[in-house]
């Protein structure tokens, strides 16, 4: 117990450094940007007289540091400013967004942790023979495989041919949001799950089928490729050696293979979670799905600079919080980590 | 008794420089290279050089959205132009696009990593800030960087650099400095070989093999990276070919059944991408550096 | 001290184990690596054998090949292994996996590599006894404690509830050979023991696990490179060059009348005090493309054209041993008759 306290303390003295840090490169990356922020926002036509008014609103005649402290201060009270096109706070974007792909993200990774263990570990038991040059080429076609693409047949197949899957116009069917789905957001699958409400549960992850494949597909080509080679070099260490030496069913050998492994798979599927908040942009475009990354795409191709310095905070949030969570899982699975 | 296990470690792990010949011997023993190497070589000529049924950028609107035929061999899409002779067209702009990509990352990591493998404080500063880099989404950062440097097809190259030139850094990093650690080049110091002696008869065969396998997987990538970007409208200017284009004018067909606009394109972009990684795959065993 | 010989290793009783024309290969890209061919030696109840020879000489993949644990590429392609009733390589993987750790304990190299580091000792203790016979996790508990005191380890209790890093690499082996007897095997495959130790606890786990299995009346197979270990420890010996065997026999007789000229080299090798150091000249020969003739006869002083491309059978001379050679030994070459002496 006395790891996790002392590696904790830690932790959390470092926590508002990086955050710190964070902020400060939002703003710095923001100030890089070529353009007149006023003539983004109000159009090339505007008048000189409201682009005038923009810029003493935005501050933008004042020194570099007096706004880098304002907006620090802004920020610190949890207000990162409105979005030039939209309006809207970027503190609701973000709430309306994130829940959306991070439960997309939670359930494409299941799946694909599943896939990529299991066929990464068939590839490695059965190093060089049949089933490893099966599993390699179904690791090879998936890899090469754009996202998009995998996408796109899934709607061919599931959606148009079989009917298995709804359409893809995002979280919950037209009927409930409105054409344009303008509603239908939020953390519909995990508080349908919590409230035990099944029949939305169902919706909601049948709506989820299709997106979920696709990411789950792609990147258990990754894991799996990772997996297989964890696993093989664990499956050849002397500690499996021993075990089997030492009479352990075969079963249990492979157990033993694992816990090796599973530290790096593990440390890799977490690293990739946190870079598909925003990564599976196109994803998302495709399925109507609402979620961050094609909110921040959208924000970077309008140079919509509040959204983008919303964006990189909440991607700064999410990596702290990702490694901090990895170091504790690790910590507690392997007793020889200490973080000293 | 040790006098012989030493000798055994001195020889390099890396592959001997053989003659033409043997180097084709062995080549042959690892079919994927030969392979996938002819798939690219076969994709870029055509082209450039085949005849094409159709003008890849003349649209016949008479003939929009026909399903595969004689005519048609791959169908038309919803302007009217003939897929066939577009994703053939697009293999001259998407591959050597995705190359061109791979080599500058390779020009550009290469030296960066070396730099960051020098020991001290400020090789793991650097990789540090890579670190910092590398969490930011990367296909968001790209869109950025062609949306500031102009949305032009050459601008690709950029979004390619920022994702591939990390890998190389990386690469270079860890392998120079287990090189530097490694119990034969400490040998061929003790032995007395000269530093550029060691640099070329040790360090490149090693060298050149990973380089290679990198560079090709990153091939691979930017292929993919360039497809995305033009998935989203991004580099290619409207009536050329570009194969993520081409799956983007198709994308609503998709949900009504008219497969081909998608399908072809996509085969094109995964024969492409599926050759690199094969090529690469194969390298990797071709250099034998896990030693089987 | 020289070998020891008691009545247990009597001809009455039937050998622990018996290897006859083992044969392994590893089937590489390069080629086929000849790693073990046609090794035959036997080891007598309560006997300690001692394989020897250079890294790379086949006496892992000797051992390894016994058990059952050689891996694709790898491949055991003839020969027999007796062990009572059975032929441990005819034996199927299910029926294999119950003889090994039951009645055939190992301890590897290197005792950090052998342990499993996410497990604790005692969790490590359960998972080898139930796999022979269900156990209750208060039964493998006691087994534990009895197992860990037998092999010298003050405390037991606290190492049990611990990992492996927690302990010292002479602590740890301790662990690994309480592991290993744990089932109470009647033999005892050990590759290297003690290799990976330090110099200063190497002599004492030599003496623990010898001392364990002559206690206890079990057989040992003791694989090393050290001679000096041979001696001291073992009371047969094989000698292995190239995936072959090329001499055998009682320790005693074969340290100090070697037939083989490599036994010689390897002697020399030692150091010795007042003794110029004598090095082996030359490398271990390709297994892959198996030199014709002896293996040994580019390093031989005393090769002859006969070597060169007859292969020397290995051939029994009476008390015991064993040689692979085409020299008529005590006659044509007087400096291996003398080193008897010197």
């Amino acid at each position: 117990m006395k790891r996790f306290t002392g590696f904790l303390a830690k932790r959390i003295v470092m926590i508002p450094v990086s955050l710190f840090i964070v902020i400060t490169l939002s703003f710095g990356i923001i100030e890089l940007l070529p353009g007149d922020p006023a003539v983004a926002i109000l159009g090339e036509f505007a008048t000189e007289e409201s682009l005038q008014q923009v810029r003493e609103e935005l501050e933008l005649d004042e020194a570099v540091w007096v706004r880098y402290v304002h907006y620090l201060g802004r920020v610190v009270q949890g207000d990162l400013g409105t979005s030039f096109f939209s309006g809207r706070e970027i503190t609701s974007e973000i709430a309306r967004f994130l829940p959306n792909t991070i439960e997309l993200l939670v359930v494409g990774l299941i799946l694909a942790s599943v896939i990529g263990i299991l066929v990464g570990t068939v590839g490695a038991y059965f190093r060089g023979r049949l089933p490893d040059r099966f599993a390699r080429l179904t690791i090879t076609v998936f890899q090469s495989t754009p996202p998009f693409l995998l996408a796109l047949l899934l709607i061919y197949f599931m959606f148009y041919l079989w009917g298995w899957a709804p359409p893809p116009v995002g979280r919950l069917p037209l009927t409930e949001t409105g054409v344009g789905g303008a509603g239908g957001g939020g953390w519909l699958l995990f508080s349908s799950l919590f409230s035990g409400n099944w029949s939305r549960f169902v919706t909601v992850l049948h709506h989820m089928l299709m997106p979920a494949i696709t990411l789950g597909f792609v990147y258990a080509a990754y894991l799996g490729k990772t997996t297989r080679n964890t696993m093989a070099q664990a499956l050849v260490s002397a500690q499996v050696e021993f075990a089997r030496a030492s009479g352990l069913p075969e079963r249990k050998v492979i157990r033993y293979a694992f816990l090796q492994a599973r530290t790096p798979i593990l440390t890799y599927g977490l690293i990739l979670f946190g870079a598909l908040v925003g990564g599976a942009a196109i994803v998302e475009i495709v399925f109507s799905w609402r979620g961050v990354g094609e909110w921040a795409l959208r924000a970077m191709l309008d140079v919509d600079a509040p959204a983008i310095q919303g964006f990189i905070i909440i991607t700064g949030i999410i990596t702290l919080t990702v490694y901090l969570v990895l170091d504790l899982i690790v910590l507690f699975l392997d007793p020889r980590v200490t973080y000293d | 008794m040790t006098d012989t296990e030493t000798t055994a470690t001195l020889a390099s792990p890396g592959p001997q420089i053989g003659g033409l010949r043997a180097t084709w011997d062995r080549l042959r023993r690892y079919p994927g290279i030969l392979v996938g190497g002819f798939i690219i070589v076969g994709l870029v000529l055509a082209g450039f050089f085949a005849p094409l049924p159709y003008d890849p950028i003349e649209p016949n609107v008479f003939e929009i959205l026909q399903a595969p035929s004689a005519a048609h061999w791959f169908g038309t899409d919803v302007i009217g132009f003939d897929i066939f002779s577009r994703t053939i067209d697009a293999a001259q702009r998407d591959i050597p696009l995705a190359l061109i990509g791979a080599l500058v990352s390779l020009v550009v990591g290469v030296p960066l990593g070396l730099v960051a493998s020098a020991k001290g404080k400020a090789g793991e500063r650097i990789m540090r800030a890579l670190d910092v880099f590398q969490a930011f989404p990367l296909i968001v950062l790209s869109v950025a960087l062609v949306t500031v440097t102009g949305n032009e097809l050459r601008n690709v190259v950029f979004a390619i650099l920022i994702i591939n030139v990390p890998r190389f850094m990386r690469l270079v990093r860890s392998e120079a400095l287990s090189l530097r650690e490694s119990r034969f080049m400490e040998a061929a110091e003790a032995v007395g070989c000269s530093r550029t002696r060691m640099m070329f008869r040790h360090m490149l065969p090693n060298v050149v093999g990973i380089t290679m396998v990198q560079t090709s997987l990153a091939t691979a990538h930017a292929l993919i990276v360039i497809a995305s970007l033009s998935f989203l409208g991004i580099g290619v200017t409207p009536p050329d070919a570009s194969w993520g284009a081409m799956i983007q004018a198709g994308a609503r067909q998709m949900a009504t059944g008219e497969w081909w606009v998608v399908t072809f394109p996509g085969l094109g972009v995964l024969l492409a991408v599926a050759s690199f990684n094969m090529v690469a795959d194969s390298l990797d065993a071709f250099f034998d550096r896990s030693g089987r | 001290m020289t070998a020891q010989h008691d009545g247990r290793s009597a001809a009455t009783d039937a050998p622990a184990l018996r290897v006859a024309g083992l044969t392994t290969e590893f089937v590489t890209r390069r080629g086929v690596v000849h790693a073990v061919n046609d090794v035959s030696f036997t080891v007598g109840r309560g006997d300690i054998v001692g394989i020897v020879g250079e890294s790379g000489c086949g006496k892992s993949a000797t051992v390894r090949s016994i058990m059952g644990l050689i891996r694709s590429p790898g491949r055991v392609v003839g020969g027999s292994a007796e062990m009572g009733d059975h032929d441990l390589l005819q034996l199927s993987r299910r029926d294999l996996r119950k003889i090994r750790g039951a009645q055939i304990g190992f301890v590897a190299q290197n005792p950090f590599g052998s342990l499993n580091p996410i497990l604790n000792i005692r969790r490590q203790f359960h998972n080898v006894v139930n796999s022979h016979r269900s156990a209750s996790r208060e039964e493998t508990y006691e087994l534990g404690l009895s197992m860990l005191r037998s092999v010298g380890i003050a405390g037991p209790e606290r190492v049990l509830d611990g990992y492996a890093h927690e302990l010292s690499g002479g602590m740890a082996q301790r662990v690994v050979i309480a592991l290993a007897l744990s089932l109470d095997p009647a033999l005892v495959i050990a590759d290297e023991p003690t290799t990976a130790l330090d110099v200063t606890v190497q002599r004492q786990i030599l003496d623990l696990i010898s001392g364990l299995v002559k206690q206890d009346d079990r057989s040992m197979l003791l694989v090393t490179h050290d001679l000096g270990v041979v001696a001291q420890y073992c009371d047969q010996v094989v000698v292995m060059y190239a995936g072959k065997v090329v001499e055998a026999g009682p320790v005693a007789e074969v340290f100090t009348r070697p037939l083989m000229p490599y036994t010689l080299d390897l002697l020399e090798a030692i150091p010795r005090r007042g003794a110029s150091l004598r090095n082996l000249r030359g490398r271990v020969p390709d297994l892959i493309n198996y030199p014709t003739g002896c293996p040994y006869k580019t390093r031989c002083r005393f090769a002859f054209d006969r070597c060169l491309d007859e292969v020397p059978a290995l051939r029994p001379i009476g008390d015991g041993r064993a040689v692979a050679c085409h020299l008529n030994v005590h006659e044509e070459v007087p400096e291996l008759a003398s080193i008897g002496s010197g």
